[in-house]
């Protein structure tokens, strides 16, 4: 029974009681009309419903920003509902772009109701369950409500960016062919040395040149394998680290970072893992090509910030966790806790990417602008700290690409390559 | 929803003319000829408000006008005004609140064709339940029955809805 009820009841109630108070039969009669009114609802009451409901999805897997489609079909078993509602609630996090979640009409017996409409919505796996059936007598007045479940499971991945090919130069190689230089020589592109010619050695491979010097010996040139790598992604989903401007989250630029650069990677070719850790550690096994990519995608979409005590630090990451001597980029705002850890890295033989979507600008465009002089004062202290911080990780040869997450994902990546040959100069030298 | 609102502003135009009439019928046989037009400005105001109010979608404004409607079909029965001028007030009132109700339901597909089955049945049936209530009162008012057989009536309606809402409950 609805609100309108208890009204209609109470003014069938009033005009009755002032009839008998003061003897006045056309008081009583002027509620008869509302009585009549009452009964014709009460004639056509909706019994139970008998229905059958389907919901079907174009795909159960979307990119965050891509539309998809569904369809809701109900059919009616039962009887005639003079007013059907029908309503599908959708989760947050899901807007709807095209059509409409409601459907009222006369609902027949055999009937069948269809709602059609396309949703997108932000990353993560929702379940849609709630489709909320509602009949009502003609006047409103009474409500049969139920709650229908034809269960869907939706996951909608985070957008990611084409990259370039990222160039690393890991310790550690796979024994697959693939673009990196494993230093190592064998059949390879680049040249790596000389020696000396061996039997089965191919004629074209001699150093003439070298031979020529040498009266008594052959010479023969080597070239430096290209193979594959053994990539960990590391995303730091520390809820002490996630900086909120507003609705905006700097965790999400960094789930894309970590979605695009995994895409990046397996397009290369190479194995990729990835382990997540906030709240408890998740964690993709090495793999390869488009599953893999789904795998790591799918494991992102299911990514949220947490605390836990005992992940805290990155130095609590078990170890095991890493491919040895592989290559590791780890995506996070960075704290001074990540630099000892960090360092520890790059003295256990991995080669380091450090991708930092930058909280200082992400702060600053997302608020009002900073106008006193204290503000501006303390941003550049910030920024001389921050800048201090990755200096010294700059400083052990880790790759540092500092992302301002306004501007496009691949502009930081770029910066890797410019501090590559750097980098191996120092190592040279060392 | 077109025809929903053109049904609603009829009722909302019937109830405040005939309450207007049933007040100034009244009032010019009792001395207030003079004041005759704050009483059509009254109604006119009240009348107007409502459209005003349900034309900007404040739903609100449907029961109100029905509680304003009752209040003056009880206060005029006892002064003395015409039973059934009050009477076709009543029910345009209720009519009234019915459509403001149903638009309110209906908000979130305005203009949509998929209603137009729905509004016709609605307003046929709503037709009728109005039309037998106020031909119910109507023949209790002018046979001059007495209240005992009216209140025996309204017993047996409300006999008759129990019977009905327990018939539901068993199946």
């Amino acid at each position: 029974m609805t609100r309108s009820f208890w009204l209609l009841v109470s003014l069938i109630f009033g005009f009755s009681v002032l009839g008998l108070l003061y003897r006045r039969s056309e008081l009583v009669a002027a509620a008869l009309p509302l009585m009549v009114y009452l009964l014709g609802a009460i004639w056509r009451i909706p019994g139970q419903f008998r229905l059958e409901a389907e919901r079907r999805l174009s795909t159960d897997k979307a990119s965050e920003g891509i539309p998809l489609e569904v369809r809701v079909k109900v059919q009616n078993q039962g009887e005639m509902v003079d007013e059907f509602y029908l309503v599908d609630r959708l989760p947050p996090g899901i807007e709807v772009v095209e059509g409409d979640l409601i459907h009222i009409e006369l609902f027949p017996p055999e009937g069948a109701i269809e709602l059609h409409y396309r949703l997108t919505g932000k990353r993560g796996r929702y379940t849609l369950d709630g489709l909320l059936a509602t009949g009502m007598d003609p006047f409103g007045l009474f409500r049969v409500e139920s709650l229908l479940s034809p269960l869907s499971t939706l996951l909608i991945y985070p957008v990611s960016e084409d990259l370039p090919s990222i160039p690393i130069r890991p310790p550690n190689t796979k024994g697959f062919s693939g673009p990196i230089p494993s230093r190592k020589s064998g059949v390879g592109m680049d040249f790596f040395g000389v020696r000396a010619y061996q039997p089965g050695d191919p004629l074209r491979r001699i150093n003439w040149r070298l031979t020529a010097r040498h009266l008594q010996d052959l010479y023969a040139n080597e070239f430096e394998q290209e193979r594959i790598a053994d990539i960990g992604l590391i995303l730091d989903a520390r809820q002490q680290y996630n900086y909120q401007c507003g609705a905006r989250q700097i965790f999400e630029y960094s789930v894309l970072a970590c979605a695009s650069l995994a895409s990046a990677f397996l397009a290369d070719g190479h194995s990729v893992s990835l382990v997540m850790f906030g709240a408890g550690i998740s964690r993709v096994f090495p793999g390869y090509g488009k599953v893999q990519r789904e795998r790591i995608l799918r494991a992102l979409a299911n990514a949220h910030t947490g605390f836990n005590f005992a992940l805290e630090s990155l130095g609590n990451l078990p170890a095991r966790l890493l491919a040895p001597h592989g290559q590791l980029v780890y995506i996070s705002t960075v704290s001074p806790d990540d630099i000892g850890p960090l360092l520890r890295f790059r003295a256990q033989g991995y080669e380091v990417i450090v991708v930092s979507p930058d909280p200082l600008s992400f702060e600053l465009k997302g608020e009002a602008p900073f106008f006193s002089l204290e503000d501006r004062l303390a941003e550049r202290f910030a920024r001389l700290e921050r800048d201090l911080l990755l200096r010294e990780l700059r400083s052990a040869g880790i790759l540092v690409a500092v992302w301002d997450v306004d501007q496009p994902l691949s502009s930081a990546v770029d910066s890797i390559r410019l501090q590559l040959p750097l980098r191996r100069r120092v190592v040279k030298v060392l | 929803m077109k025809l929903t609102r053109i049904a609603w502003i009829a009722f909302l135009v019937i109830a405040v003319t005939a309450q207007a009439v049933a007040a100034v019928t009244f009032s010019a046989g009792s001395g207030f000829e003079d004041r005759l037009w704050l009483l059509a400005f009254l109604y006119l105001a009240v009348g107007g408000l409502a459209g005003i109010g349900l034309s900007r979608y404040q739903f609100w404004v449907g029961t109100a006008f029905l509680w304003w409607a009752a209040i003056w079909v009880a206060a005029g029965t006892l002064i003395g005004f015409s039973a059934g001028l009050l009477l076709i007030s009543l029910c345009a009132a209720l009519a009234f609140w019915d459509l403001a109700r149903l638009l309110q339901r209906t908000f979130p597909l305005a203009g949509s064709q998929q209603l137009l089955p729905l509004e016709k049945r609605h307003l046929g049936f709503l037709f009728m339940v109005l039309a037998g209530g106020f031909l119910a009162s109507l023949v209790a008012l002018m046979v001059k029955i007495q209240l005992n057989f009216i209140l025996a009536l309204i017993l047996a309606l409300v006999l008759l809805l129990g019977i009905g809402q327990l018939v539901r409950m068993l199946r």
